[in-house]
C-alpha cells in the first residue's frame, strides 16, 4: 500500500499540476461583458406609482437628467418608483436584477435603482448593478444608500415628489462620484450565483467565468504556501521515523521476590488553601446573509428605510 | 575435540546445530539428533564417549576455535575450526586467520539460536516493508545475504542495589464556590529505603556494536541458558570480547540504577508534584557471568554511515536505524506539496 502511495501521489500531483497550468496559461476566458451601446434613450425614470401625474415636468426633468448621466458615465441608468412591496430582500433583488436584464440585456453596463413607495414596512430600496457598474459601485452601496436616505422619508411616512426629486438627484450625483474613480489593481467582484467575475485587465473591462489573473496569482501563492508547509511537515515527520528507537527497560531484571523495601512511608506534613476571585466577562453578536440565482451577472444591495 | 566427532551416524557427514529444532541435523540425509541421542548411539556402537564435563573443557575450546582478524575494522571473529570465516560480519571486508583462541574467552554458558536465517530474514523484510524511504539496494538480496548469525559476548551482572529516596509529594484539589475558586494543597514526606535485587543485567563486551542496539533487542530468556558447547557454534560466528567487565561496569551501574529507580517510582502513589530531595542507588554487590547470546546481525554502509541492525536470535525482537534516502523523500514531499497546491487551487476555483 505504501509503495503504491509512492507511485500514486507523484502521478496525481503531476496530473493536478497539469490541470493548473492549463487553467492558468492555456484556457482562455471569454469576455462576456457587452458594455454600453451608447444609446442613452434607454435610460429613464419609471413611475409606476402615479406620483408624478400632476408633476410631469419634474419627472421629465429627472428623466433627462438620467439620460445626461448615462451619457457621462457610459452606462444604462434606470430609476424605478415602485408601489409594490416585496416581502424579502432576495425577492426585491431578484426583481431588480431581472428587470434590468429584461430592459438592457445581460452583462451590459448599467444600474437599476428601485425606490419602494409602497408605504409598507420596511421600505426596501434596492440597487442592482450590471457590467462595469458592479465593480464601480459594489463596495460603495452602503454610502450611496446613506446619502440618498437623507432625502427620503422614514418608513410609514408619505413620500412627496420633491423627496423623490432630491433622492434621484443624489443618486445620480453619487453614481458620478464613484463612477470616475479608477478601480484598484486588485479590484474584482465575483457573483457567486452566476459564477461570473468582474475585473479590469489592461484597461479593458472583463466579465468572465474565469478568475481574474491577479486573483489566480494570489490563490496560487496561498495554495503554494499551504502545499509547501504540508510538504515540509511531511518531510520532517517521515524523517523523524527514521531514527533509532530504543526500547530498553532495565526494570525487567528486577527480582521482586528478592527485593524488599525496609522503609516505605508517606507522612502527612501540612495542608493549606488558597482563594482567588473569579473575573467575569461578556461577548457580542453575529450576522448572516443569503443569495439567489439568475443568469446575468449582477451586484447590488437592498436597504431598509 | 568432541566438536569434530559429531558426524551423522547415518551418512557420516558433519552435523550442524539447527536453532529451530534445537537439535543437530544432517544436511545430506536430513537426520536430526540430540546430543544425548548421539552419545547413546555412539555408546551402543562401542565408541568411547567423553562425558559432558569432558566435552566442555577449556582445552576443547582452545583446540577447535579459530580466531579471524579483520584488518579493516579490527573485528575479531571466532568460529569452530570446521568452518572458515571469509568476511567480517561488521564491515564485510575479507578476514584473515590469526590463530587459535585462548581459554579465557570461553564463555561459561550461552543461549542457542532459536531463529534460523530464513526466519531472521523474514523478520527483517517485514520491518523494512513498513519503511518506504530506505535506499533501494537496502532491500536487495545481496544486502540481505550479509546477515550473520553471531554469538555476541555479554557480561551479565546480578546486582544488589541499595535505594535511598526521599521527596515532598503534593496533592492539589480545586473547586469553586460563589465568585471564588479554592485550591487545597496537601504535602507529604515520601520516603523509600531498601535493597533491590536485579538479576541478569546484560552489557555486551564488543566495542564496535552500539550498546543501545544491543539493549534494544533485550530481554533474553535466561531460562534457556545452556552450558557452553562447541556444538552451538556450528554454522554461526562468535565475537571475541574487547571490553572487559571492569569497562562495562559503569553501564551496568547505570542500568541497575534505572532498574532501582523504576521500582521506587512505581511504589509512589499519584502525587500532583514530587520534589525529590534525595535519590541514591548504590550497588552493594555484583556477581558476574560471561556468556554468549545469539544475535542476527547486519550492517549497511550508506553515505559514509554504518547502520547496524540486530535481531534477537532467541525472541526475534529487531532493532536498528533505518537508513533514509533523503533524495527519494525530498522528491516525494515535493510531489505531495505540488499535488496539494494544485488540488487546493482547483478546489478553490470550484468554491470561490
Amino acid at each position: 500500500m505504501k509503495k503504491k502511495l509512492l507511485f500514486i501521489i507523484p502521478t496525481l500531483s503531476l496530473i493536478l499540476a497539469g490541470a493548473v497550468v492549463f487553467n492558468l496559461f492555456i484556457r482562455k476566458g471569454e469576455n462576456l461583458g457587452k458594455g454600453f451601446d451608447g444609446d442613452i434613450s434607454g435610460s429613464r425614470v419609471i413611475d409606476s406609482t402615479g406620483m408624478f401625474t400632476y408633476d410631469q415636468d419634474i419627472l421629465e426633468e429627472l428623466d433627462s437628467l438620467a439620460k445626461e448621466y448615462s451619457d457621462k458615465l457610459d452606462m444604462n441608468i434606470c430609476i424605478y418608483l415602485s408601489e409594490k412591496w416585496y416581502n424579502s430582500d432576495d425577492a426585491v433583488q431578484i426583481f431588480c436584477d431581472d428587470t434590468y436584464d429584461e430592459i438592457y440585456g445581460e452583462d451590459t453596463d448599467g444600474v437599476f435603482y428601485m425606490i419602494d413607495l409602497s408605504g409598507s414596512s420596511p421600505a426596501r430600496d434596492c440597487i442592482s448593478t450590471s457590467g462595469k457598474a458592479v465593480l464601480l459601485y459594489e463596495k460603495e452601496l452602503d454610502g450611496i444608500f446613506e446619502r440618498i436616505n437623507t432625502h427620503l422619508p422614514s418608513e410609514g411616512n408619505t413620500a412627496y415628489p420633491d423627496d423623490i426629486d432630491g433622492a434621484v438627484r443624489e443618486f445620480l450625483s453619487q453614481l458620478e462620484r464613484y463612477g470616475n474613480k479608477k478601480p484598484g489593481f486588485f479590484s474584482s467582484y465575483h457573483d457567486k450565483s452566476s459564477g461570473k467575475y468582474f475585473y479590469y485587465k489592461g484597461g479593458e473591462f472583463i466579465v468572465s467565468k474565469k478568475r481574474p489573473p491577479v486573483t489566480n496569482l494570489l490563490m496560487l501563492l496561498i495554495t503554494a504556501v499551504i502545499g509547501t508547509v504540508t510538504g515540509v511537515i511531511t518531510y520532517f515527520s517521515i524523517k523523524s521515523k527514521y531514527k533509532f528507537k530504543t526500547s530498553a527497560n532495565p526494570g525487567v531484571y528486577v527480582s521482586h521476590e528478592e527485593s524488599r523495601l525496609t522503609e516505605q512511608s508517606d507522612t502527612f506534613i501540612r495542608s493549606y488553601v488558597t482563594k482567588h476571585k473569579i473575573e467575569t466577562s461578556s461577548g457580542g453578536g453575529s450576522s448572516s446573509g443569503g443569495g439567489h440565482s439568475h443568469s446575468g451577472g449582477h451586484g447590488g444591495g437592498v436597504h431598509h428605510r | 575435540m568432541e566438536a569434530i566427532e559429531y558426524k551423522c551416524p547415518n551418512c557420516a557427514a558433519d552435523l550442524k546445530f539447527n536453532p529451530e529444532s534445537q537439535k543437530l541435523s544432517c544436511e545430506f540425509c536430513l537426520s536430526t539428533f540430540t546430543e544425548e541421542e548421539l552419545r547413546a548411539l555412539k555408546k551402543s556402537a562401542g565408541e568411547k564417549i567423553p562425558d559432558e564435563a569432558e566435552i566442555h573443557t577449556q582445552h576443547e575450546f582452545e583446540e577447535h576455535t579459530n580466531l579471524y582478524h579483520c584488518a579493516s575494522c579490527g573485528a575479531q571473529i571466532m568460529c569452530d575450526d570446521r568452518q572458515t570465516a571469509l568476511f567480517c560480519y561488521y564491515c564485510h571486508n575479507p578476514v584473515i586467520l590469526s590463530g587459535k583462541m585462548t581459554g579465557e574467552y570461553k564463555p561459561s554458558r550461552l543461549i542457542a539460536f532459536k531463529m534460523n536465517k530464513d526466519r531472521a530474514l523474514d523478520t527483517f523484510r517485514n520491518w523494512v516493508k513498513k519503511r518506504s524511504f530506505v535506499p533501494d539496494d537496502f532491500r536487495s538480496e545481496q544486502q540481505l545475504d550479509k546477515i550473520t548469525g553471531l554469538y555476541v559476548p555479554f557480561w551479565v551482572a546480578d546486582c544488589d542495589i541499595k535505594a535511598d529516596f526521599s521527596a515532598i509529594g503534593k496533592t492539589i484539589r480545586s473547586w469553586t464556590s460563589g465568585n471564588y475558586s479554592y485550591t487545597e494543597t496537601k504535602e507529604y514526606r515520601v520516603v523509600r529505603r531498601g535493597m533491590i535485587t536485579a538479576n541478569g543485567i546484560p552489557a555486551d563486551g564488543e566495542s564496535k556494536i552500539d550498546d543501545l542496539l544491543m539493549e534494544s533487542i533485550e530481554p533474553f530468556n535466561y531460562d534457556e541458558l545452556q552450558p557452553f558447547s562447541m556444538t552451538y557454534l556450528t554454522g554461526f560466528f562468535a565475537d571475541k570480547y574487547d571490553v572487559d567487565k571492569t569497562q562495562v561496569f559503569p553501564r551496568i551501574k547505570t542500568r541497575a540504577s534505572q532498574a532501582g529507580k523504576k521500582i521506587i517510582r512505581d511504589s509512589i502513589g499519584a502525587y500532583n508534584t514530587l520534589s525529590v530531595s534525595t535519590e541514591q542507588y548504590n550497588i552493594m554487590k555484583t556477581d558476574w557471568e560471561y556468556m554468549m547470546l545469539p544475535v542476527w546481525f547486519m550492517t549497511y554502509n550508506y553515505n559514509g554511515t554504518v547502520y547496524e541492525f540486530a535481531i534477537n536470535g532467541q525472541t526475534g525482537k529487531l532493532a536498528g536505524t533505518p537508513p533514509l534516502d533523503k533524495k527519494k523523500l525530498r522528491m516525494f514531499c515535493t510531489a505531495l506539496g505540488i499535488g496539494i497546491t494544485a488540488a487546493l487551487y482547483l478546489l478553490g476555483g470550484v468554491i470561490f
